[in-house]
């Protein structure tokens, strides 16, 4: 400890800051429930290395040792939001001699919006949450994750309102999760199974499951819990489409009645379907006959089954997919739990109890049983509310172990006796090397890509006189093609005359201007979480593994040579090693002399200081190679391991 | 994990070398190869899965080996999967399972590298000074030494069965490293002077001396030549290759000098004498020589017509 | 609070430093950095050969995107104006064969080039269309396929390991995906043929020395972390930058620089994307890449079809019979299939827009070189292009015709991560008859 103290300047500022936020987070405890005190937490993580130490003893397992605080500080970072810690904070949570300075360092960081930043991947990854759906802005299903993840909506309470969701896109961003499938509501189905239940289905779409028990005649009851779902007044939106086709109506009304279909109607849901389905016309099982209508039953062994209609009619009508989502968030369904229960405990301590996280068969069996019953049932305590949890998992000592220096072999039970070596996500690397870049990142939120602007030929029109919002419900309201028709025309009008924003507007309109200038004024120099989801193809973050968000969980940590050419030749020589003023360098051109420089650059980088034999190498560098020998260090630095993968 | 491990290098005799001869073959042969081979059998069957453990050439080409990385290798995986796993090697009811200290032979061979050669290059013999291509047509086709093939890669080439099912016959060529090698590591491939069929020696620095050796390889077929500084003199180095059935010349200095050579080459399929000092008339006394043969001198820069296209006048255009 | 491990000081340094210096001596290489991935091990070994003797290596893959109309190319009916509307007939260098006008080098090539005039899908949307051209299976919301030039990656490996094996050029990215196999066996895409490879040449705001300098600074600091993680993917990572620096001394990097060819052999390709797409194209599979997609757009023609597709042909035409051509005098057209491929036909009806709209029951694509006969037409459609009679031949059955071109084994089967059973042309059989 006394090195630093010795060699840097304590940062006060920082120090105040944080002080600042313990206090503001002792005050909020003070007003929650029971199960969410911190005697409860406190308790609740010692049981969980009870039952960890426990699995140690029954396997004979020596664990590993505690983390040092620059591995923990790292992880922690990383982990709860996503990015690794700046100069200042590396050096205040390592100057800090509070005993308790790990557990305060968690609660800091789940308050701090980086949390909802960096939970914004992960929930976009599991939704397909992109930016853009076949015709129309995708943005209310973002802003409606965003939401709920500011507002820490329980699991629960989110699983069912996408589920059942009804209305219109900019009322209810939850329909999205319908929305983005139209046209492939089956496969939303099997997406559903797989994310909520961890069971993959999708294989009896088209014939029994070889290995598992699930026949083609689940597949089809299942999915016809949503089948026959429609979007609102859609016979008005058939209407504005017979209009476009007539002579004499210009591109731009076209484009504007084509706005009002695609955002409007297109964006919504309204109802709940029909309840049954036939079966394929290749139907070969005995247990239906080919293109034989079947009622929606929902699958054995996952709770009470569920029935909302006979074979062939509803028995409740607009109902269906509200009691779907009744049975599948329901306690008495065991799989809902153990899979959310899981993921959270992956994504805490990087393996899963069981893994795959979603292809749970009846073969399988949690690595420690009694730690994974103690996880459901904790996780119901705590009503869902997955900060909570995670808040438990960071505090354990499990989640504090040394890395593991012996790669765990894939498809095995692992007994988490240290932590695994994992590299980073696309997300995580690229908001690190923004760390090193600029200054109070985290504050830079963006939604440039819509808010809830009107879009019109790709730039915000109408901006402080109408909001999307405003334009759904006064369209909603009308029940004539007519009616539809003659409103476009004047929408189309007050486009034309529109001379950019108006004075005034209130604060509500003054919140979107920002959002949508945000990605003016920052470019592509914001968190991940804050651009567009996702990126386009061949963007540094697609070329380091970002989900396309088409197909559940689609990241990638696999590396190859593009990016390390990316790395050495590209982007991260442009933007970090040859930017002069680039914060990395900022931090260590205030270093006094060599070694002081030197390890500036190790604690901005790595979130430690060098060995002795590292300060050597440098100190030789620095003499023989003045000039250029930061650019090297830092280059040099970014280009190991250590940099790339999380311990 | 790590008593696992103890356990498996234990068993094996620590720090030994395992030898793939007397080692790995036999555990092969036994229990893997009555499915896995590149021996035609009556049925003319193809090894199954393509993959033919029987021979070092097989196996390396198989794509089921990480050389220096057990866990990462299919043939490790499969052959120690759960007794009840699905994919086991070989499958349950075909044949038994191999033994535990099978399977960590096979692990270790492999993290040690999976080398097939006995390792000192010991094994080469001396290429005979009097090695011409009548005696290199007469020699048995045997396996291909495995310490040959190790050298030659040393050597920057890359060595290959024709095919799956031919593993004996070999094609040999220099890529990427072409732009380093002379005449000297040319010469080397005489060690597989009964296995290699095909030689490609584009671009590299192969001159007419260095055809005396190509000039030996009596059962190549495709001989590949462009683009590098031969010229007549090395073409007639080459007289003796009557098995020849592709010849690429393109981009060298070779004229109509070198015609009746080519001209005697019974069973040759095509030519290739683009950017070559060959005249039309080379060509017709080439073409009378082999009506069959395809020759490609030159195509038509106006329309991407070649001059041996038969009849160009009749098109509408 | 330093990390307690300290360098194991005894060799490891000037083991390097000997390592650095035998490289330098025997191999040229200025620089071989990360020690202890440096003797590389996955790449060791050759590709996987063929199954057959014989067989191509390479594939260029020209895709035409947007529906190309098979009427006016190579599915033309001369006897029915009705369906042909202006688009002219020529005969071709293969005797019975005629195609459209628009296409008379194409016409001197025939006899190299064999029609597919039976294809057929049942997808008619274009990205749906797409997809399925690339990957042989329907989009699903459920698993992304890999795109076939990762399938060959995948069944036979790079043959050049120093540059990628699967280099897509123009058009969409996402053809040249590994989907469920993941980036390994995913191609490089190149916005466009003279972009060059991203990011191969050192940064001009670094000097040659001060690159070396933090490879060899990087290669110090990894030396003590891998000493203490003894992984595969850490040893992986570090083999990556070994893989790096080969590509970026590479010889074969020249390639991807078109400069190098005369304006003679530029202009025979035509002066324009598609055409020097498909010239670097040629100059990879001289460096032993094996499979290069090429992609053109502008097909998607609802309106003015004729004018559009008549455009659209002189690119092709220039393009595909200057490739063909100069494959062949170079001698790489028995080793290299050029497939063209199309995501769907268009209607034989004219609309009132003197154009054609999506129609994907019947379309031509086609094959030249490779081992494919020349001068040769599979399946036939009824006197107005619009259905098939015979030689039904199906986006999986094309592609398992070109898996088999190049003599991969066509039925193997390959699990997704999750157990679910894929082959290189969903189960679909090469169509043999095509091969000479």
């Amino acid at each position: 400890m006394k090195r630093i103290r010795n060699s840097i300047a304590l940062t006060f500022i920082t120090t105040f800051f944080v002080l600042d936020s313990y206090s503001q987070l002792a005050q909020r405890a003070g007003s929650v429930s029971k199960s969410q005190s911190v005697e409860f937490q406190i308790e609740s993580s010692k049981k969980i290395d009870r039952l960890v130490g426990a699995d140690f003893r029954r396997k004979q397992i020596r664990p590993l040792g505690k983390a040092t605080d620059s591995e923990f500080l790292r992880r922690a970072y990383l982990n709860v939001i996503g990015r690794i810690p700046s100069y200042e904070e590396s050096i205040e949570f390592l100057n800090n001699e509070d005993p308790e300075k790990r557990s305060k360092l968690i609660d800091l960081l789940l308050s701090s919006y980086g949390y909802n930043m960096h939970m914004f991947n992960w929930w976009a990854d599991l939704l397909r949450a992109t930016d853009t759906f076949q015709n129309t802005s995708g943005a209310p299903y973002i802003k409606w994750i965003k939401d709920s993840i500011a507002e820490n909506k329980s699991y629960k309470t989110m699983v069912h309102q996408l589920v059942a969701a009804t209305g219109g896109g900019w009322q209810n961003g939850a329909v999205g999760y319908y929305v983005r499938d139209q046209g492939m509501l089956k496969d939303n189905m099997a997406n559903t199974t797989r994310i909520f239940l961890g069971t993959r289905i999708e294989c009896a779409q088209c014939h029994n499951h070889p290995f598992d028990s699930w026949k083609q005649m689940d597949f089809y009851q299942m999915a016809a819990f949503t089948n026959g779902i429609k979007t609102s007044k859609d016979h008005l939106a058939d209407y504005l489409e017979d209009k476009e086709d007539m002579d004499g109506v210009s591109r731009e009304l076209r484009d504007v009645s084509r706005l009002v279909r695609y955002a409007v109607y297109d964006f919504s849901i309204s109802d709940s379907g029909t309840g049954t389905i036939k079966l394929p016309k290749d139907y070969k099982y005995r247990d239906g006959e080919p293109g034989e209508r079947v009622g929606a039953k929902s699958l054995s062994q996952f709770g009470k089954t569920i029935k909302v209609s006979t074979r062939s009619k509803s028995t409740d009508p607009g109902k269906s997919r509200q009691k779907f989502a009744d049975w599948l968030v329901n306690s008495d369904n065991p799989r809902f739990t153990k899979v959310i229960a899981n993921r959270m405990w992956k994504r805490v301590m990087g393996t899963g109890l069981f893994e795959p996280l979603d292809n749970f068969s009846s073969a399988s069996e949690p690595s420690n049983p009694s730690l994974m019953s103690y996880l459901e049932e904790l996780l119901v305590d705590l009503d869902y509310d997955l900060k909570a949890f995670q808040k438990i998992l960071y505090k354990s000592y499990a989640f504090q172990l040394s890395p593991n220096t012996i790669q765990h072999p894939d498809r095995t039970a692992y007994h988490f006796n240290g932590r695994q070596l994992k590299r980073l996500s696309a997300e995580q690397i690229w908001d690190s090397l923004l760390t090193l870049k600029i200054d109070n990142l985290d504050q830079r939120k963006g939604n440039g890509y819509g808010g809830d602007a009107i879009i019109y030929r790709g730039r915000p029109v109408l901006v402080g006189k109408k909001s999307m919002k405003d334009l759904y419900n006064e369209v909603m309201a009308l029940d004539t093609g007519g009616e539809v028709w003659d409103y476009t025309k004047k929408l189309h009008d007050q486009i034309k005359g529109d001379k950019g924003a108006s004075g005034g507007g209130g604060e509500k309109m003054q919140m979107m201007m920002m959002a949508y200038n945000a990605s003016k004024k920052y470019g592509n120099e914001m968190r991940a979480s804050e651009l567009k989801s996702p990126m386009p193809n061949g963007h540094f973050l697609r070329q380091f593994g970002q989900s396309n968000r088409e197909v559940i969980e689609n990241s990638s940590t696999d590396s190859d040579v593009t990016q390390v050419l990316s790395i050495l030749n590209g982007h991260v020589e442009r933007h970090i090693t040859a930017n002069g003023s680039a914060k990395v360098f900022r931090v260590i051109k205030k270093g006094k002399n060599d070694e002081e420089k030197i390890e500036r650059a190790f604690i901005s980088i790595l979130s430690r200081l060098p060995t002795t034999l590292e300060k050597e190498i440098f100190i030789e560098e620095f003499k023989s190679n003045g000039a250029s020998a930061p650019e090297n260090m830092v280059s040099a630095l970014i280009s190991t391991a250590e940099f790339m993968f999380l311990q | 994990m790590s008593c696992i491990g103890l356990m498996i290098l234990g068993s094996t005799g620590f720090g030994q070398d395992v030898d793939y001869k007397k080692q790995i073959a036999p555990i092969l042969s036994s229990k893997c190869n009555s499915c896995h081979t590149a021996k035609k059998k009556e049925s003319d069957k193809k090894p199954k899965a393509g993959l033919a453990l029987d021979t070092p050439i097989g196996m390396r080409s198989g794509g089921v080996l990480e050389p220096g990385d057990a866990l990462s290798s299919e043939l490790y995986i499969r052959v120690s999967l759960p007794k009840n796993a699905e994919d086991l090697m070989p499958p349950p009811d075909d044949g038994s399972p191999l033994s535990t200290k099978e399977i960590a032979l096979i692990k270790k061979w492999i993290d040690d590298g999976a080398k097939f050669s006995s390792g000192s290059g010991g094994a080469l013999e001396k290429i005979p000074a009097d090695l011409d291509a009548r005696k290199v047509k007469s020699m048995p086709v045997r396996e291909p030494n495995a310490d040959a093939i190790a050298h030659l890669e040393g050597l920057g080439a890359t060595v290959n069965p024709v095919s799956v099912t031919l593993p004996e016959y070999l094609s040999i060529e220099w890529i990427s490293t072409y732009h380093k090698i002379t005449d000297k590591e040319i010469e080397q491939i005489l060690h597989l002077a009964a296995n290699v069929v095909e030689a490609d020696l584009s671009r590299t620095k192969v001159t007419n001396e260095g055809l005396k050796h190509v000039g030996k390889l009596g059962r190549l077929t495709h001989l590949n030549l462009n683009r590098t500084e031969i010229d007549d003199k090395g073409i007639a180095a080459l007289a003796d290759l009557q098995s020849l059935e592709w010849l690429n010349l393109y981009g060298t200095k070779v004229t109509d000098a070198s015609m009746p050579i080519i001209a005697k080459y019974r069973d040759l399929k095509a030519v290739y004498l683009w950017n070559t000092a060959v005249t039309s008339n080379g060509v017709s006394t080439l073409r009378k020589a082999l009506p069959e043969a395809k020759i490609v001198r030159d195509t038509d820069d106006r329309a991407g017509r070649f001059d041996n296209l038969e009849d160009p006048g009749k098109f509408d255009f | 609070m330093p990390d307690k491990t300290i360098f194991n000081k005894s060799d490891e340094v000037s083991r390097r430093q000997f390592m650095i210096g035998a490289a330098k001596n025997c191999l040229g290489v200025s620089v071989l950095p990360m020690l202890g991935a440096s003797v590389a091990t996955h790449d060791t070994f050759a590709a996987a050969p063929p199954m057959r003797r014989g067989a191509a290596k390479s594939v260029i893959f020209l895709n035409m995107s947007g529906g190309m109309s098979h009427l006016d190319t190579f599915d033309p009916k001369p006897q029915n104006q009705e369906v042909q509307g202006p688009t002219p007939v020529i005969n071709t260098s293969a005797d019975g064969i005629q195609i459209s006008g628009f296409l008379p080098k194409t016409a001197a090539m025939m006899k190299y080039i064999t029609l597919f005039r039976g294809m057929q899908t049942n997808q008619g949307a274009h990205e749906q269309g797409q997809y399925l051209l690339h990957r042989s299976y329907p989009m699903r919301g459920t698993i992304v396929h890999p795109a076939l030039g990762a399938w060959v990656m995948r069944l036979s490996g790079r043959r050049n390991t120093t540059i990628p094996g699967f280099v897509s050029v123009g058009g969409s990215a996402e053809n040249a995906t590994g989907g469920f196999m993941g980036a390994k066996y995913g191609g490089v895409p190149l916005g466009s043929a003279n972009d060059g490879l991203k990011d191969s040449t050192r940064a001009h705001s670094v000097s040659e020395s001060d690159f070396n300098r933090r490879l060899d600074l990087a290669d110090k600091m990894n030396s003590t972390f891998h000493g203490k993680f003894k992984q595969k993917q850490i040893k992986t990572y570090h083999g990556l930058y070994d893989e790096a620096i080969k590509l970026m001394t590479s010889e074969d990097l020249k390639a991807f620089d078109l400069n190098h060819e005369d304006i003679k052999v530029r202009d025979l390709y035509g002066q324009n994307g598609f055409g020097q797409g498909c010239l670097l194209a040629r100059r990879l599979v001289e460096h032993q890449v094996r499979f290069i997609e090429v992609s053109m757009g502008g097909w998607d023609t609802h309106n003015d079809n004729f004018v559009s597709v008549e455009s659209r042909c002189q690119i092709l035409d220039t393009a595909l019979a200057g490739l063909v051509s100069d494959l062949e005098r170079r001698g790489l057209l028995d080793s290299t299939l050029v497939a063209l491929g199309t995501e769907f036909g268009r209607t034989p009806e004219i609309n009132d827009n003197t154009g054609r709209d999506h129609f994907p029951r019947a379309f031509t694509c086609l094959m030249a070189g490779g081992g494919v006969k020349g001068g040769f037409v599979y399946g036939e459609t009824d006197r107005k292009a619009h259905t098939v009679k015979e030689g039904v031949v199906t986006p999986g059955m094309f592609n398992a015709t070109i898996g088999h071109a190049l003599g991969l084994p066509t039925e193997r089967v390959v699990n997704s991560p999750s157990g679910r059973p894929f082959t290189i042309g969903d189960e679909a059989k090469p169509v043999k008859e095509v091969f000479a």
